[in-house]
């Protein structure tokens, strides 16, 4: 009851940050700025009193099932965008990852668990420890798939010599090239570490068999389209739009086949 | 007072610029006090301010000595409210078609016209103050000047949607079309990393000269041959992974451009269509920055209406000088820069101080003074960045220091010539990273406060001389303000007295209103080392002492440069001390304790004194 009632009051202030932040998109106004940072910023802080109370409670890291992990996910993505706001001074992808956020945190709380319980098993550091490192990978992913998408967005109101609101509101091209890269090469070495850690802890408990789980596949694929991304940027052999469709591409992947391997499939990272 | 002003289409005979001299050099007549003509484009305007309304014929008849007279003819008068909103908008709104910032220049020259060539213009001087203050305020909250309002801004805007402000593309210019390349040479070379320019001459000989070109940016005039230019550019889209803007005069290039390739080919014409899709947002940004005139209107009336036209949020002066320094406060206020006033004791250098913090955005925050010198420096330090319990002997409890009680607001440090260099190396770090730690503290903490220093030494000397740091003193000196002593602005002094005569009138419930002429050429004869807090306490005195409605000289108290070398007379230095004394013990009416503060020495010293020189 605890989680269920804290990710829906959750999900509630992500939805009120994410009407916020489109507002301001929308209108531009300085006050809505002001409002809309602390609304967020509130909600986080929130998430974060929420984690520790868990984790008092629990005495572990809300990432044993799914629920709990996509919760754990929209904290440690939401930092990392105030991290990065604040570094770069634009608010504008707030509107668009808000959103996401909100969903996540929604979906987090429809589905039914029950933390009390939990395998013993998945009170091992190393699982932890992989699961943080995926989590992080996850956000970075995220951060590129909303750059790109704004990348292509913009574009397209370029080609169309439409002074519409994504021309007016959103930075450059090259601003969101560039975040998009950054939080690619980032997520590419974090779920590079989750794999090591995943691996170390995957052979001592299903040996050798954990390799041709769903959910690995699935996640292995994802990180070899975006190091293909990455490959093809530094050899220079495409655009930056064929480079945002790739890493779009990428996510949406990232997202069906997670989907489909631990929804559908007989996953061993289903622990629900 | 009344108020007028048109702003009328300039007759084709003054496409030249109008001899703003010749404008000024006539006397004003009756009941003109005030003018005011500045060319705005293709428009003429002007601002007169009137004893008395008068009607719009007679307006015409009092702007006949302008050059321009035959322009007025035509001009629609507007009065009082609605003419100082329309000096407001004719410099800052955006509908209009030329550019605010080339507005502002050419009022800024016409003002300097006016300087020379008129006495004091208070109420045109405090207008254009509030013009320049609303521009940085309207230009700082809202994104209004960066609405595209013509081609060359929307090409500007177009440039950043694709770079980075801080990227620097490269451009290339080809072709003889004027429209494009007056839209490069108004956008700045300063935009781009490298410019290549080429006018068109034989076709063959451009294209191979655009062979060597590796630009990101193309303005590709239509005298050249499309398909070289084509082919060229396709070849220079596997040199970039950013699309390549073209900016041509041709819709057959644009087609050919855009079929299947990773380019923005834009026409003049889709650089009106951008102008065009901000016309909700500009229309909306109009509405609001008229909404601010409106207020700066009414808070124009306020002020003329107080009768105190010689005051700036407390600053008394008329004085050019201090005109230059009340427009280099409005400039500076509202943005976040760091301020040092430098002037001799006296000048008013903490009224700046406010006055800038007043203007600012944080004028509803803290404004905390510190007097650097009348703290030890051993205490200076905690008192400034507070301390923690236990830091040192007597630190009982945790101390805020005045950086935190001034966070978000803004904190004045008067004589910071005197700091010692420990605490200039704790406020460098500050003025670096906005970082201050409590004494003994092991933990940083970030202040946002806005620092304004004065002192009156001069910094320069004493960084020469090793005694201030000189990163430091660069640190501080991003704004200067030199405020003039009252010997140098002696003009001033007939409105300070008044003013300073309202006030303690008022302090000591008496009528007294005026200062009569002889007493005033007392006031104007002396040199005012103490400079202003010296003429407020003598007028203190004197209103004090007055027995009228105004101030004779017998109330004045003796001013020190009455005993100049005159009266000096030949009267050896103990005589020339007893007679100090004696006037001192009589204007004191024989009160030791006051006696002795006014001549700076103990009651011992005092006693010794009146032995030695037989004072009884």
């Amino acid at each position: 009851m605890f989680v269920l009632i804290s990710h829906l009051l959750l999900t509630l202030l992500y939805a009120l940050s994410t009407g916020m932040y489109i507002a301001y998109f929308y209108n531009n106004d300085a006050l809505w700025r002001k409002r809309v940072k602390i609304v967020f910023h509130a909600s986080v802080l929130l998430h974060i009193v929420y984690f520790f109370g868990f984790v008092l409670k629990y005495a572990r890291i809300p990432i044993a099932n799914s629920p709990e992990a996509l919760g754990t996910f929209v904290l440690l993505s939401a930092i990392i965008y105030i991290a990065f706001e604040k570094r770069v001074r634009e608010e504008s992808l707030g509107a668009f990852l808000l959103p996401l956020f909100t969903i996540i945190m929604f979906i987090s709380a429809l589905i039914p668990h029950q933390p009390d319980n939990i395998s013993p098993t998945l009170f091992k550091v190393s699982f932890e420890v992989h699961v943080l490192f995926m989590l992080v990978g996850y956000s970075g992913f995220t951060l590129s798939f909303v750059s790109s998408t704004l990348y292509l967005l913009l574009n397209h109101q370029l080609s169309q010599r439409k002074a519409g609101l994504f021309f007016r509101r959103l930075p450059s091209l090259q601003f969101f090239e560039r975040i998009s890269r950054f939080s690619i090469d980032g997520a590419l070495l974090f779920i590079f570490l989750g794999f090591v850690t995943g691996s170390y802890f995957g052979f001592q408990v299903w040996s050798i068999a954990f390799l041709k789980d769903p959910k690995v596949i699935s996640v292995s694929v994802t990180w070899l389209i975006y190091a293909g991304h990455f490959i093809i940027r530094h050899t220079k052999s495409a655009s930056d739009k064929t480079l945002s469709i790739l890493a779009v591409s990428g996510y949406l992947f990232l997202i069906l086949s997670s989907a489909v391997s631990l929804g559908l499939l007989n996953s061993l990272h289903n622990f629900n | 007072m009344f108020f007028c002003a048109c702003y009328t289409e300039l007759p084709r005979q003054l496409s030249e610029p109008p001899d703003y001299q010749r404008f000024y050099g006539v006397e004003c007549d009756d009941p003109l006090r005030e003018r005011f003509t500045v060319v705005l484009g293709k428009r003429l305007f002007i601002f007169l301010v009137l004893e008395y309304p008068v009607a719009p014929e007679q307006l015409t008849r009092l702007t006949q000595p302008l050059p321009m007279e035959h322009a007025t003819g035509s001009c629609n008068w507007r009065a009082n409210q609605q003419a100082v909103e329309l000096f407001f908008e004719a410099a800052l709104d955006i509908s209009l078609p030329q550019p605010v910032e080339q507005r502002l220049r050419a009022i800024r020259e016409a003002m300097s016209y006016l300087k020379e060539n008129t006495g004091a213009s208070p109420y045109i001087h405090n207008l254009y103050w509030r013009i320049l203050w609303l521009y940085e305020k309207i230009r700082l909250e809202f994104d209004f000047y960066k609405i595209p309002a013509d081609t060359v801004k929307a090409f500007s805007q177009l440039v950043n949607k694709i770079y980075d402000p801080n990227t620097h593309p490269q451009l290339a210019l080809a072709g003889n079309s004027a429209a494009l390349h007056k839209l490069f040479s108004e956008v700045g070379r300063q935009r781009f990393s490298r410019v290549l320019s080429y006018r068109a001459g034989q076709k063959g000989q451009v294209v191979s000269l655009l062979e060597k070109l590796s630009g990101d940016i193309f303005l590709i005039g239509d005298d050249i041959d499309n398909g070289e230019v084509i082919n060229h550019l396709k070849r220079q889209q596997h040199n970039t992974r950013l699309p390549i803007l073209i900016i041509c005069t041709s819709t057959v290039l644009q087609k050919h451009l855009e079929k299947k390739n990773d380019m923005f080919c834009y026409t003049l014409e889709d650089l009106e269509k951008i102008v065009g899709g901000y016309r909700k947002e500009r229309e909306n940004l109009i509405r609001q920055t008229r909404l601010l005139f409106r207020e700066e209107t009414d808070a124009f009336f306020n002020w003329a209406l107080s009768g105190k036209t010689d005051n700036f949020f407390g600053i008394i002066s008329r004085h050019p000088s201090m005109y230059a320094i009340f427009e280099t406060i409005v400039r500076v206020a509202p943005n976040n820069i760091t301020v040092l006033i430098e002037g001799a004791s006296g000048t008013g250098k903490e009224l700046i101080a406010r006055a800038i913090h007043r203007l600012s955005s944080r004028k509803r925050q803290p404004f905390i003074t510190v007097n650097c010198s009348a703290i030890p420096d051993n205490l200076l330090e905690s008192e400034l960045f507070g301390h923690v319990k236990g830091a040192f002997t007597g630190a009982v409890v945790n101390k805020t220091g005045l950086f935190q009680e001034a966070n978000n607001g803004t904190i004045f440090l008067d004589e910071i010539g005197e700091l010692s260099e420990s605490i200039q190396v704790k406020l460098l770090r500050f003025l670096q990273n906005g970082e201050i730690r409590p004494v003994g503290g092991n933990q940083t903490i970030h202040i946002d406060a806005r620092l304004i220093t004065a002192t009156n030494r001069d910094l320069n000397t004493r960084v020469s001389e090793g005694l201030f740091r000189s990163d430091f003193y660069y640190r501080l000196n991003v704004v200067k303000l030199t405020l003039p002593p009252l010997n140098e602005r002696t003009q001033d002094i007939a409105s300070l007295t008044t003013h300073f005569i309202r006030l303690f009138s008022q302090k000591f419930n008496k009528e007294v209103n005026g200062i009569d002429n002889k007493a005033l050429k007392i006031l104007f004869s002396h040199s005012w080392p103490g400079n202003i807090r010296e003429l407020e306490n003598v007028i203190e005195h004197a209103c004090a002492m007055a027995l009228g409605p105004a101030i004779t000289p017998e109330d004045l108290p003796q001013l020190p440069g009455e005993t100049g070398e005159n009266s000096i007379g030949g009267k050896t230095l103990k005589e020339m001390e007893a007679e100090h004394i004696r006037r001192a013990l009589s204007r004191f009416d024989s009160n030791h304790d006051a006696v002795c503060r006014e001549l700076g020495i103990s009651r011992t010293t005092l006693w010794r004194k009146l032995k030695e020189l037989g004072i009884s």
